[in-house]
């Protein structure tokens, strides 16, 4: 599928998808186009002062403990008021679920170690910070960062 | 590049163990040397009563009330007949085993539920499994965190909110604990280990805003301060 940019200044901002049928990969491409358009594109955590925004990309992941989740950014983590289910249904699709307590931000990943029980570590780009993805999600996970940031 | 520390520290509980088994080796030299004490006391009973009370100990000075119960539970069934020879009953059985039993996890239960969670192990403590632990900073003046055969990440959450000079404690048995810490805090590490290793990476920086002690108790397993 080809990406074309139109620059003319007297149009409004519009998405036109053109295609002879749709097909998977068309409706992937709406799907994320609708998701990246309606996410507001920050989140709001708890901050020990109230409450802080930070951009989704600033996010490296989010995870379960004790019943809170956490996010983690490359040198701190917050309190975050929502739950990892409703999470992975506003977050963008970068955000993938890497275990039943887990979402990675795909894009800020730097390695996948898998140990021989199939269970991923996950390195961030410009942190030390560790996450892991289950044997289970191992699959969706490889084709999301396979969709995102290979081809 | 990883630095090594050595800097010894003797724990209280390191002194209670030492106190006590010492206390038992002289009560049974005493024993065979034939002395004769007021109320006659079979060895078994002089060990499994020094272990009971070294467990009551333990989990008394750590604050764990609730753990305590069954410790103390233990201790009067195991002297019962010299409790019973002490208050001038005639029978040596005062009070039915399961009796005592169930009484101590009706209290155990009783008091987990009532207790704020400081005197209920507030201490965070993990075992046999993969997991995360978050430490909120405006509590860190003085937290305790124990592994037992686990692989813990530990972070700080919302690291603005520091007041400084904190304290961790870390006590870890055949476990693996990664504690990450923001590069601008300065770390005094003080360790003692059995067969353990226990390391820290090196900060960048050489300007630090915050500082923090850190006590390392490791047995036989792998403590790394990590700078994020």
């Amino acid at each position: 599928m080809k990406l074309k940019i139109e620059i003319d200044p007297n149009s409004p901002k519009e998405l036109i998808l053109r295609s002879p049928v749709i097909d998977d990969e068309v409706r992937r491409v709406q799907e994320a186009l609708e998701q990246a358009l309606s996410a507001p594109g920050e989140i709001a955590l708890k901050s020990s002062s109230g409450e802080i925004f930070l951009p989704y990309a600033e996010i490296l992941f989010f995870e379960v403990s004790d019943n809170k989740v956490y996010a983690h950014t490359q040198a701190n983590c917050y309190v975050c008021p929502m739950r990892i289910a409703e999470l992975a249904d506003i977050l963008p699709r970068s955000f993938c679920r890497t275990s039943k307590s887990a979402l990675i931000n795909v894009m800020r990943i730097r390695s996948i170690v898998r140990s021989p029980t199939g269970v991923g570590e996950v390195s961030f780009n410009g942190s030390g910070k560790k996450a892991f993805i289950s044997r289970n999600y191992y699959k969706v996970v490889r084709e999301i960062i396979e969709e995102m940031r290979l081809k | 590049m990883e630095k090594h520390l050595t800097v010894k520290l003797k724990t209280k509980k390191n002194i209670l163990v030492g106190l006590l088994l010492i206390g038992a080796a002289v009560l049974l030299i005493l024993g065979d040397l034939g002395l004769q004490f007021k109320y006659h006391l079979e060895t078994w009973r002089i060990v499994l009563g020094l272990l009971c009370l070294a467990i009551f100990v333990e989990r008394l000075l750590k604050l764990r009330l609730p753990e305590t119960v069954f410790p103390l539970a233990f201790l009067f069934m195991i002297f019962e007949p010299l409790i019973a020879q002490l208050v001038g009953s005639e029978s040596s059985n005062l009070i039915s085993n399961w009796t005592v039993l169930l009484a101590a996890l009706l209290l155990t239960i009783g008091l987990e539920v009532i207790l704020p969670e400081k005197f209920c192990g507030g201490q965070r403590s993990v075992g046999f499994e993969r997991s995360a632990l978050y430490l909120e900073a405006s509590e860190l003046a003085d937290a305790t965190i124990s592994d037992h055969a686990g692989s813990t990440n530990v972070y700080v959450s919302n690291t603005d909110a520091y007041p400084g000079d904190g304290t961790i404690r870390i006590t870890d048995n055949v476990g693996s604990i990664k504690l990450h810490l923001p590069g601008t805090w300065n770390v005094i590490l003080e360790h003692s280990d059995n067969l353990g290793r226990v390391s820290m990476s090196e900060q960048e920086g050489e300007v630090f805003d915050q500082s923090i002690t850190v006590k390392v108790y490791d047995n036989v397993g792998s403590v790394k301060i990590l700078f994020d």
